[in-house]
């Protein structure tokens, strides 16, 4: 027996920028800063991230780069994504198996979005930053290994990274207002900071899934990886091919993954999240989705990066065997908790629609209808051990004062399915309430242009009549009581009378029922 | 950040309080549509349409509609509770209920609410009894259905008879009027000397 606990969510984004750089150069006004923490996770230069942007369901990568403005606001980032390059370049610090099995993403190649094509060798220079920030970094080792050099590190990447920025205040309560809507985050144009821009360097970067999949679920994506000539805002696009069944953890759950552990820990901030069932490898095959071409399949000379990534995944495997149940158990909130709504750029309708197609909505019944739909989220991560997005189905004079609805969305159809069948199987018991689920499906969002009970006349000859017809449509007003309008809307009354009357019966016959049968249930505690 | 929550939840029940619940509402009744109807009770402050994805696609639209105060909300649900009040079409009028909890899409959690669940396999004794609770959700969700649409037909019948009254009434209106066009009331008049 499990409780879901009520902490509340938190609201604010916290935004802060970090130690600040010896000023250097004439102006006096600008301030350097050598990282910023940005909703708990404490971000440098060139770190990878995740990126949202809007009307896509997954989120891009990117770098955080210099000196490129106003091309992405400081609320698309989402969470660090540890990205390895196993370029065998011989200026990229080689990546140890340890990094590679801790990586999100792997990339080997370039993409030159120029001339399209894809490239073993790297440019000194990739739209306008030096090569080596694309590589691993040289301590990279370390920061694996020992936490504890963490100190280091950073001085180490404040050396070489710098933010700038106007006005320090300007900023944050940018950001601080960040919550209630897009329009009014835009950080970086509002207080027009030079420099703590965010810039995509690798779009699209959705994963591939290979289509091995592998019997615990752990998938394989290709990734490739592409160069730009230096182009104008220096925008380095990088096309990772997106298909199948979504791979990315999803941006909320990145962030929280950073966030709620501590970020002072760069080896578990970079841990992927042990426990999700849908989590998977990637690692690098020689595959390209760049203007739908496959160009490559399978090259010869990363066989070797593909190994160590297989016997990363086994080893994970391994991990996720001895980890999971028992900390799952402990848990009563999900470990994230969504702050940052205004991330859900696709309507809930819209996304109910794409989880319908994929078979991945499940239309939960008979819940209490009080329950929230963070509660809801709360109760299928505790019940399924699944990460979901769920929306109680608002009440309305027509829903049943005994049954709550709810929408939820898997991350997959078979975690979708399994759920239903669980739920079929045995009872997941709510307060004496078993929880009955389904495959959601809702209705097609078709504009019926009839109303019953509005009445148009065919053929209005009067010219008078029809302009006061025409005002009554768009307008709004008052019956007045002698007119036929006035006796046919007291009809209506009636009849609402008269059906409110019906529904007050069956409701409270429905809930008879429900108390003879929920009588006999033995478990005191579900009374 | 527990006060808070309760903070949260005390401004969320203001919000109910402010908020007015209307139906049977026309699906030509927009957001902008319902904030002009009834601006004329005070300040329209949010709109929204609550969206029917389970139900039957005729029946009528809902929408919350919050105003500046309590005071204006309880204002529209005496007046339209008073006289029949018709948007964006005639004569089935609008109906005012007051906002409840569930009604809202974004409600916050009630501070200090603990959920207990528990699996039951089929071993367990109450298994039974809770596979019989599901199936009285199926059977209770029918019979909802079920009245909806009796009461769906019984509205189309309204309105059909409805219509057919009004049909007639403007016959009339027509004869009289053609009757006044073509000068055949003139010469009535002259006819019976009047």
């Amino acid at each position: 027996m499990l409780h879901l606990g009520e902490a509340s969510e938190k609201q604010n984004i916290e935004f802060s920028w970090g130690s600040k750089r010896r000023i250097v150069g004439p102006n006096k006004d600008i301030h350097l800063y050598e990282s910023f923490t940005y909703d708990g996770v404490e971000y440098f230069l060139y770190d990878s991230v995740y990126l949202w942007r809007d009307n896509q369901p997954d989120p891009d990568i990117g770098k955080l780069g210099k000196g490129l403005s106003n091309i992405n606001f400081l609320e698309a980032i989402c969470g660090k994504c540890n990205v390895v390059c196993t370029s065998k370049d011989r200026r990229n610090p080689q990546a140890s198996g340890e990094e590679l099995r801790m990586a999100d993403y792997i990339f080997y190649r370039t993409f030159d979005v120029g001339s399209c094509r894809i490239s073993d060798t790297f440019a000194d220079m990739i739209a306008g930053t030096e090569v080596v920030h694309f590589f691993n970094r040289k301590n990279n080792q370390k920061l694996m290994t020992c936490p504890e050099l963490q100190a280091n590190l950073k001085e180490k990447t404040g050396n070489s990274s710098s933010f700038s920025k106007g006005e320090v205040t300007n900023a944050r309560n940018a950001v601080n207002n960040g919550k209630s809507g897009i329009s009014t985050n835009r950080v970086a144009k509002e207080s027009k900071i030079p420099a703590p821009s965010l810039d995509i360097f690798y779009k699209n970067t959705t994963l591939r899934p290979k289509t091995s999949i592998d019997k615990d679920g752990t998938r394989a994506a290709r990734i490739s990886c592409s160069e730009v000539e230096n182009r104008e805002k220096a925008k380095l696009y990088e096309e990772l091919s997106p298909t199948g069944i979504s791979d990315n953890r999803p941006p909320k759950k990145r962030k929280t993954q950073g966030s709620s552990e501590s970020s002072k820990d760069p080896a578990k901030l970079l841990d992927p999240p042990p426990r999700l069932p849908d989590y998977r490898e990637k690692f690098l095959d020689a595959k390209d989705s760049v203007g739908n071409r496959r160009l490559l399949k399978g090259v010869s000379s990363h066989d070797n990066a593909n190994n160590i990534s297989h016997e990363a995944a086994a080893q994970r495997e391994q991990d996720r065997g001895t980890k999971t149940d028992s900390q799952i158990m402990e848990v009563t909130r999900r470990p994230d908790v969504d702050t940052r709504n205004w991330f859900k750029q696709q309507s809930w309708e819209e996304r109910m629609q794409r989880a319908q197609e994929k078979g991945t909505l499940v239309l939960l019944e008979n819940l209490d209808p009080s329950y929230t739909s963070s509660e809801v989220e709360d109760l299928v991560w505790n019940a399924f051990k699944a990460k979901v997005d769920a929306k109680m189905v608002q009440h309305s004079s027509f829903s049943s004062p005994h049954y709550g609805q709810a929408f939820v969305i898997f991350k997959s159809r078979d975690a979708a399915e399994c759920a239903i069948s669980e739920l079929n199987r045995k009872c997941l018991m709510l307060n004496g309430r078993p929880i009955v689920g389904c495959r959601g499906t809702i209705r097609e969002p078709g504009k019926p242009t009839r109303f019953i009970g509005h009445l148009v006349i065919p053929k209005v000859k009067f010219q008078r009549q029809r302009e006061e017809m025409r005002d009554a449509v768009s307008t709004s007003h008052y019956s007045q009581p002698n007119t036929i309008e006035f006796d046919m809307a007291i009809e209506w009354r009636g009849l609402q009378e008269k059906s409110n009357l019906w529904w007050e019966a069956l409701n409270k016959q429905q809930a008879k029922e429900i108390e003879d049968l929920r009588s006999r249930l033995k478990n005191p505690s579900f009374k | 950040m527990e006060l808070s929550a309760e903070a949260e939840y005390a401004a969320f029940e203001e919000k109910v309080k402010r908020t007015v619940y209307l139906d049977n509402l026309s699906p030509q009744v927009t957001a902008a549509v319902l904030k002009a109807a009834l601006n004329q009770f005070g300040n329209v402050t949010n709109v929204q349409i609550i969206p029917n994805y389970t139900g039957p696609e005729n029946i009528p639209r809902c929408a919350l509609v919050e105003m500046e105060n309590s005071k204006q909300a309880r204002e529209i649900l005496l007046e339209m509770g008073n006289s029949p009040f018709m948007m964006s079409g005639q004569p089935r009028p609008v109906r005012a209920l007051p906002a409840e909890v569930d009604m809202f899409e974004d409600r916050p959690r009630k501070p200090g609410r603990r959920i207990i669940f528990c699996w039951l396999d089929p071993k367990d004794p109450d298994f039974e009894v809770a596979k019989k609770l599901k199936r009285l959700t199926r059977k209770h969700a029918a019979e909802a259905s079920f009245l909806l649409n009796h009461q769906l037909e019984e509205e189309e019948k309204l309105a059909n008879q409805q219509a057919e009254t009004l049909q007639a009434n403007y016959k009339k209106y027509d004869l009289m009027e053609s009757v006044l066009i073509d000068g055949s009331a003139k010469r009535l008049e002259r006819h019976y000397n009047m």
